[in-house]
């Protein structure tokens, strides 16, 4: 049995040879029960495509087990029945497990990626310099389209980021490689971003610029300053600012519409 | 690297103070200023009637609006115009949330812009 991290909410067991003993059945529990104690992880994908016999007891705590992980929000799926398991299977009315069963013509990262169990992820690091900007709302922008974001929700993203960066650079003083951080967590129904500002706040010209401008009730239009931060407000479904002597950094969900 | 943004220049027919400005890219930060020098060169020598056809603008940020709002105000105190057209729905919606729209000259198209320079 060999489990693998699919992705930070999706795990995967190995399945192989026979499963027939006491003892398979304490191995598979055991690995079971350790992952419903991890609360990140959502789903379980047992793969049985190199198990070559399994026992009518070790099919039965499989479904103790999926209802289980059911009763812990987590969802079992199984991948690569033979048609021989799944005839025992049926004959033991296993019809839960059954259900969960991702025959061979379905792709398992689009099913996960489409029942939002999984996430992708794009980290950089940019030096405080706006010229760097563009390349990044770019790619953002074309890989929300690629994963089939509408149009508009990517240019939302878009913006954000645009303007989150510009402001994280206008406020620093750096000058290094990695001075401004940008991390895009993305599943199927929303995009987290988190934007850094590594600077330590000593250096940082107007630390609380930033909590101020997403924290006022609005901009006046003929005003030079602070119309970026509103966007930012209006756009995203959630903005939050943490000051640390590492750096500031603005997290924003944005909750996809299209 | 600068974002792309080019500008292209028409005549309008009949109306010697008057050009045409198709854009096309984007428009943000890094090439704000550029823009900024090259409108408020019209503006300076006496070419105060002023229509920009967005159609091909894929994206302003804030800091192209601002500009954009700083170019209506200037024609504006000039006697002039800033007419904007074409503007495509994602950029229209930034315009809106920033609450910029009644402060620009907006059309539909270059033809109804251009008839009400009349």
């Amino acid at each position: 049995m060999e489990r693998i991290s699919y992705s930070p909410e999706t795990v995967m067991l190995r399945l192989s040879g026979h499963l027939l003993s006491e003892n398979d059945i304490k191995s598979v529990r055991k690995e079971i029960e350790k992952i419903e104690q991890q609360t990140e992880v959502k789903c379980l994908v047992s793969d049985f495509s190199e198990v070559t016999a399994i026992s009518p007891e070790v099919i039965k705590l499989f479904a103790q087990c999926q209802a289980d992980l059911k009763s812990h929000s987590q969802e079992m799926l199984l991948t690569g029945l033979s048609e021989e398991i799944e005839l025992l299977m049926n004959s033991l009315n296993m019809d839960s497990l059954l259900h969960n069963h991702l025959s061979k013509d379905v792709q398992l990262e689009e099913y996960l990626w489409s029942h939002d169990l999984k996430t992708e992820e794009i980290n950089c690091s940019l030096p405080a310099d706006i010229l760097y900007v563009p390349a990044i709302r770019q790619m953002a922008q074309r890989y929300l389209l690629q994963k089939g974001y509408s149009d508009k929700d990517a240019f939302h993203v878009e913006t954000i980021i645009d303007e989150l960066c510009n402001n994280a650079i206008e406020h620093g003083s750096g000058g290094n490689a990695d001075d401004i951080g940008v991390v895009m967590w993305i599943t199927c129904s929303h995009v987290k971003i988190i934007i850094t500002n590594k600077i330590s706040p000593s250096k940082v010209k107007k630390i609380n610029s930033i909590s101020q401008q997403l924290n006022s009730a609005g901009v006046d239009p003929h005003s030079t300053r602070g119309r970026g931060l509103l966007l930012v407000k209006m756009l995203a479904n959630e903005v939050t600012v943490n000051h640390s002597e590492s750096g500031t950094s603005v997290h924003v969900t944005k909750v996809r519409e299209g | 690297m600068q974002s792309q943004l080019t500008i292209a220049i028409e005549d309008i027919d009949r109306a010697p103070n008057a050009k045409l400005l198709r854009f096309t890219g984007d428009l943000d930060a890094t090439n704000v200023e550029d823009t900024l020098s090259k409108i408020m060169g019209f503006f300076e020598n006496g070419t105060i009637f002023l229509i920009a056809d967005f159609t091909n603008l894929r994206y302003v940020n804030s800091t192209g609006l601002g500009i954009l709002l700083h170019f209506a105000k200037v024609a504006k105190d000039k006697n002039g115009c800033f007419k904007i057209t074409n503007i495509n729905e994602n950029v229209y919606e930034i315009i809106e949330i920033i609450g910029a729209t009644p402060l620009l000259d907006i059309y539909d198209d270059v033809t109804e812009a251009i008839k009400a320079l009349a």
